[in-house]
């Protein structure tokens, strides 16, 4: 096994000081000379025709200097995924839900900014509206966007294997129904774009808290009409992302707009409210899954049936639907499944790209399903997983191709964390265990954009710089990908510095969804370190008389391999370098975009997804307060398969915010709408927990050597999300019997499905 | 968001603060400003002027005063709490202060500024673009309740958790005015209305709130029920007070003012507290009170964990 001196490592983040004195700058910290104030005016009626709208008083306010509405802008629209685009930066006939951006003003201070948004007068023709996919599914239902004949946006129909034969096969088939909440992602750092006009030469920079500033280029290029080699994306530090800061949003598009009509920056912050009620949230989801199986518990088909509520626009849409489907047929092998998946608009805030994208959903109704099932005909539900498990090399129906698989592993140790043989159905009356198993995938194999750079420079100093496309929104990306440059280049981390996420000097980078970065950009960072090295080496063989893969590098240091004396310096070996005459920098570059030989999207065809699958098991331990109801997460285990853990500090950081995020969709969070107004926008009535609820968690690995990933890693970050919030109901069940189908398991629902319990007995 | 525009005044006496009080139509005092400017940015309270009552020595801190203890009005509730007098005397008290908000709501905050808390609706604590798509409330100035679906009327909830603690301690407020200092019961501070739910005459200001020495005879606890360990505010809380055969209890976040509740209060007079004795006085929890859906958690579950939050508390006093 490789010795490894950086990678593998427990780094702190390569930017944690500059965070924790609040000297790191975010988008809203950034101020520009003569900058203005941008603030958007927002529909307060969930569906309806705009008969006029008046912005006179507001443009006659002292201190305004511009307001537009959907009209005096391009007719175009935008969307994450080129096919599904349906959203205007402002509305232009109709408003869809409320908060929908009707209009926008920019003024030389926030208050005459906010106060000249207030004189915007909308009239409006109302129009019926529909909040719940099952109402606007039905006919008659009022039609949300005029171009299309239903309020279906997305569907898709699969099936895998021969279902009609699997059924016929199983000893027993069951039918259930599951519900999962819209939750917001609620990252600390609400939305924020700045953007500065260059009068001369018509260069329009943005700064923008976004996870993937090369889709946003390409957004901004296709709805401002101005060409993409105009647009220079940079996203500074960002406070989290979680998925909703992957689409473009008004703020970038009006920002951009003023920007350039004016001459001069502007920025637009929303509110923590806006955060909430206009950009984006996880898709509120009815599945039902008929499942047969065998006396063992072996799945043998499985028919699904989801309707997401999509809110009024797209998003992503198609991806997110797919995703749902074909994720079902891993960590589980099955073999026969019928999928249909509708995306349904309703008039309501939009459903987005979020930690899990369509799988927690799907996950959350399968896991729950099996420990129906193990109950109902008498098997242990950790072993039904363990039977069901897929594992590496085994077909996957729609062509994953599964190198590594430490999932059957991982459920066996999961339970032994957490005690399943002493605990489950043993414990008293109010406590309980329960565990639910997941996958995801490193990223996506092919789609536009799909392809990551990197440009390492090593200087005459020893000093390494970075340019990488990754977009680092928190979780460390920029860590991880100077962790794998100091071990390919043998220096300590300090002497690695990283420019990242500047569309204007970056490499091109996919952006950070999809779990992807880790792989993708990590291997581009890769290759060029071994660009860098492998030219530094073929000099310093040349003065160590020996091949330059006999040479091996850690701590500034060259040596030959097996003869630690026969070596000099890094510093030494560039001053020669030098003196030798050759150019300096020495810089590398890398590329990389994931193996597939036949790329896939899944949108249209199957196909292998993506380079590599991690893996994992997520087992909860609760106590449920059996007079008021509150159910307290005692202890969640995980045990994870990603590959290689560049940095497990980072990984740590993911499973444990993947707890967090997991409790608050089990049992706290619910964003919910009164007649499509969304009720809770802030922090104290959200309530998502806080680390004063969080449990005693514990991690474990499972050692994999996945053969694409950089020093065989896998993805770490969204996959973890899948598991924790059926772990927990499952435990919920355990503890008191009670199976609840239906998030979240608040107080009230406990103490209600407590009641009729002591009723009927 | 951003606060309105005010006009700021910081006297360093308690006569100094009541004639700005006075002198300003409109103006309100503010303490630690943890209530009062949330309210601000949301546009639901638009005082034109403040009156900051922080540098005001004389209404901090915590004495004795002959058979009274007597805590200044901007006490903070971290100085309540770090207090072990406090804490052996009246229990309930403290276990209130630390039950607050977060850390720091409870360094900020301050008990009067606690006490004098406004009342909250989920239609109402919501900020000018958010209640803009309905009408205007009749609490915030319009005429009609989104809760209710009627005229004229207010049901937002009281959700202090110091009161019901205090209630049952038998605290009275002093108040200080231009004509002078006076006290009253503390259950007189509040109107039992949801628009204006204090009775405290303009230019008033609370100055200290008197506890008998005589409740410190007593067992005291304060019980709060919130979904988080943290920032929330009561979903309901309950208050216990015990000694020899007689029973106090209050709760929080259940009307328009915190409320004793007599009926249990009866019920248990000169009674042993038996398992069914609580029990039966649980039942009766709900019926000095006007539960209405003023947040997303149902009149009957609200009505549940009065009953279950009253069993705890009375436990916990052994
Ligand atoms: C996120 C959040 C969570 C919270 N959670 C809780 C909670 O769990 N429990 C809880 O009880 N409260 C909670 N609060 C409310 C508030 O923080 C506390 O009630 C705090 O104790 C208020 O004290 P203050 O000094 O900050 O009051 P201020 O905001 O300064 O004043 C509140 C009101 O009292 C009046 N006032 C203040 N002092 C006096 C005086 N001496 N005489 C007359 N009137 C006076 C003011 O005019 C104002 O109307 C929360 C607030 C927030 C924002």
């Amino acid at each position: 096994m490789k010795v490894l001196n950086t990678v593998g490592q427990r780094v702190p983040m390569h930017d944690a000081a500059t965070k924790v004195t609040g000297q790191a700058q975010f988008t809203d910290d950034l101020a520009l000379p003569g900058m203005l104030y941008g603030k958007l005016v927002r529909s307060t009626i969930p569906h309806g025709r705009i008969v006029s709208i008046d912005v006179s008083r507001a443009k006659a306010l002292p201190g305004v200097k511009g307001v537009i509405t959907g009209k005096d802008i391009p007719d175009r629209v935008y969307g994450i995924v080129p096919k599904a685009k349906d959203e205007h930066a402002l509305a232009r006939d109709k408003v869809h839900y409320i908060g929908d951006a009707v209009a926008a003003v920019v003024a030389v201070d926030k208050e005459i900014a906010e106060e000249a948004a207030r004189l915007v007068h909308v009239e409006y023709e109302p129009i019926p509206a529909v909040f719940d996919p099952l109402d606007a599914i039905k006919e008659g239902a009022p039609l949300i966007h005029d171009n299309l004949k239903t309020n279906i946006s997305a569907s898709i129909h699969k099936e895998f294997g021969d279902v009609e034969k699997g059924f016929a096969a199983s000893d027993y088939v069951f039918e259930d129904t599951f519900f999962s909440q819209a939750v917001n992602h609620a990252p600390i750092e609400p939305h924020a774009a700045l953007a500065a006009y260059d009068l001369q030469n018509g260069d329009l920079t943005i700064w923008s808290c976004t996870q993937i500033p090369y889709f946003l280029k390409r957004n901004l290029a296709t709805t401002l009409l101005v060409p993409e080699n105009k647009i220079r994306v940079i996203k500074p530090k960002v406070g989290g992302g979680f998925g909703q800061k992957i689409d473009m949003y008004a703020k970038d598009f009006c920002a951009c707009w003023f920007a350039k009509e004016l001459g001069r920056p502007v920025k637009f912050l929303y509110e923590r409210e806006e955060v909430f009620q206009s950009t984006r949230q996880r898709h509120p989801m009815y599945l039902t899954v008929k499942t047969g199986v065998n006396k063992a518990g072996k799945i043998l088909a499985q028919k699904i049936t989801a309707y997401a509520d999509g809110g009024a626009y797209n998003s992503t849409a198609p991806l997110m639907i797919t995703l749902s489907c074909f994720f079902i047929m891993i960590p589980y092998r099955i073999e026969n499944l019928i999928y249909e998946g509708y995306h349904v608009y309703t008039n309501k805030p939009v459903g987005g790209a979020m930690r899990g994208h369509g799988i927690p959903q799907a996950r959350f109704a399968i896991e729950r399903q099996i420990d129906l099932i193990a109950k109902r005909i008498g098997v242990d539900a950790a072993e039904m997983r363990v039977i069901n498990a897929i594992r590496a090399g085994m077909p996957h129906p729609a062509g994953f191709i599964i190198n590594t698989c430490g999932f059957a592993d991982s459920v066996t140790e999961a339970a032994k964390a957490i005690g399943w043989k002493e605990k489950r159905g043993k414990l008293p009356f109010g406590r309980g265990v329960g565990l639910a198993g997941a996958s995801f995938p490193s990223g996506v194999a092919n789609m536009a954009h799909l392809a990551s750079g990197a440009v390492v420079q090593l200087s005459r100093e020893g000093r390494v710089s970075i340019l990488s496309g990754a977009a680092d929104i928190g979780q460390g990306a920029e860590t991880v990908i100077c962790q794998i440059v100091a071990e390919q280049i043998g220096v300590p981390m300090e002497d690695v510095h990283i420019t990242a996420a500047d569309t204007g000097t970056c490499p091109l980078d996919a952006g950070t969804f999809g779990s992807g970065v880790t792989v993708r950009a990590g291997n581009a960072a890769l290759l060029a370190a071994n660009d860098v090295r492998d030219q530094l080496f073929s000099f310093v063989a040349d003065r160590l008389k020996c091949k330059p893969d006999d040479l091996m590098t850690a701590n500034r240091r060259i040596w030959v391999k097996g003869n630690p004396d026969a070596g000099m310096s890094l510093s030494d070996a560039l001053f020669e370098y030098q003196y030798s005459n050759r150019p300096l920098p020495i810089v590398g570059r890398g590329g990389w975009i994931p193996p597939a030989e036949q790329p896939t999207s899944l949108l249209t065809k199957n196909g292998n997804f993506s380079p590599n699958y991690s893996f994992m098991t997520q087992a909860a331990e609760v106590e449920v307060d059996l007079e008021l109801g509150k159910v307290k997460v005692v202890k969640m285990v995980t045990v994870h398969d990603c590959g290689q853990p560049i940095n497990p500090m980072l990984v740590e950081g993911q499973l444990e915010g993947s707890i967090m995020g997991g409790m608050g969709q089990a049992l706290y969070e619910d964003s919910t709408c009164i007649e499509g107004q969304q009720y809770n926008p802030s922090f104290l009535d959200y309530g998502f927990p806080t680390v004063m609820e969080m449990p005693e968690m514990g991690a474990l690995h499972i050692d994999t050597d996945d053969p694409v990933g950089p020093f065989g890693a896998k993805e770490a970050g969204e996959g973890t999300q899948l598991a924790p919030a059926p772990a927990i109901v499952n435990a919920i069940a355990d503890a008191i019997g009670v199976e609840f189908n239906r998030l979240p398991v608040t107080p009230q629902v406990v103490l209600e499905a407590l009641k009729k319990n002591a009723d009927k007995s | 968001m951003r606060l309105p525009k005010f006009t700021h005044h910081q006297p360093t006496r308690i006569e100094d603060a009541i004639h700005a009080l006075a002198d300003n139509p409109g103006a309100k005092a503010v303490a630690g400003g943890t209530d009062l400017l949330v309210n601000m940015k949301h546009r639901v309270e638009l005082p034109p002027a403040l009156v900051s009552l922080s540098r005001i020595d004389e209404l901090r801190g915590i004495r004795r005063e002959g058979d009274a203890t007597v805590i200044g009005a901007c006490t903070t509730l971290k100085e309540i709490q770090r207090d072990e007098e406090l804490g052996r005397k009246f229990p309930a008290l403290v276990q209130a202060a630390m039950a607050v908000g977060s850390y720091r709501h409870q360094t900020m905050g301050t008990l009067a500024g606690n006490l004098c808390q406004n009342t909250r609706c989920r239609f109402f604590n919501q900020s000018w673009e958010w209640r803009r798509v309905r009408s205007l409330c009749f609490k915030a100035g319009g005429e009609d309740c989104h809760v209710v679906g009627k005229k004229n009327i207010c049901f937002s909830t009281y959700s202090g958790d110091m009161a019901p603690a205090l209630l049952v301690l038998n605290a009275a407020i002093r108040i200080q005015g231009p004509q002078g200092i006076s006290h009253i019961p503390l259950a007189d501070l509040f109107s039992g209305q949801g628009k204006s739910p204090l009775a405290l005459a303009s230019a008033h200001i609370v100055t200290a709130v008197v506890i008998p020495e005589a409740s410190g005879n007593g067992l005291s606890h304060y019980e709060k029920f919130s979904l988080r360990d943290s920032i929330d505010f009561p979903i309901v809380g309950a208050a216990v007070w015990r000694e020899n055969g007689s029973v106090r209890v209050a709760f929080t976040a259940v009307d328009r003012a915190p409320v004793r509740a007599q009926a249990i209060e009866a019920a248990l007079q000169g009674q042993k507290l038996t398992g069914p004795a609580i029990e039966k006085a649980a039942s009766l929890a709900a019926k000095s009170v006007k539960l209405v859906p003023t947040t997303i958690h149902p009149v009957a579950f609200k009505r549940d964990i009065m009953a279950s939050l009253f069993i705890r508390a009375v436990r916990a006093l052994g």
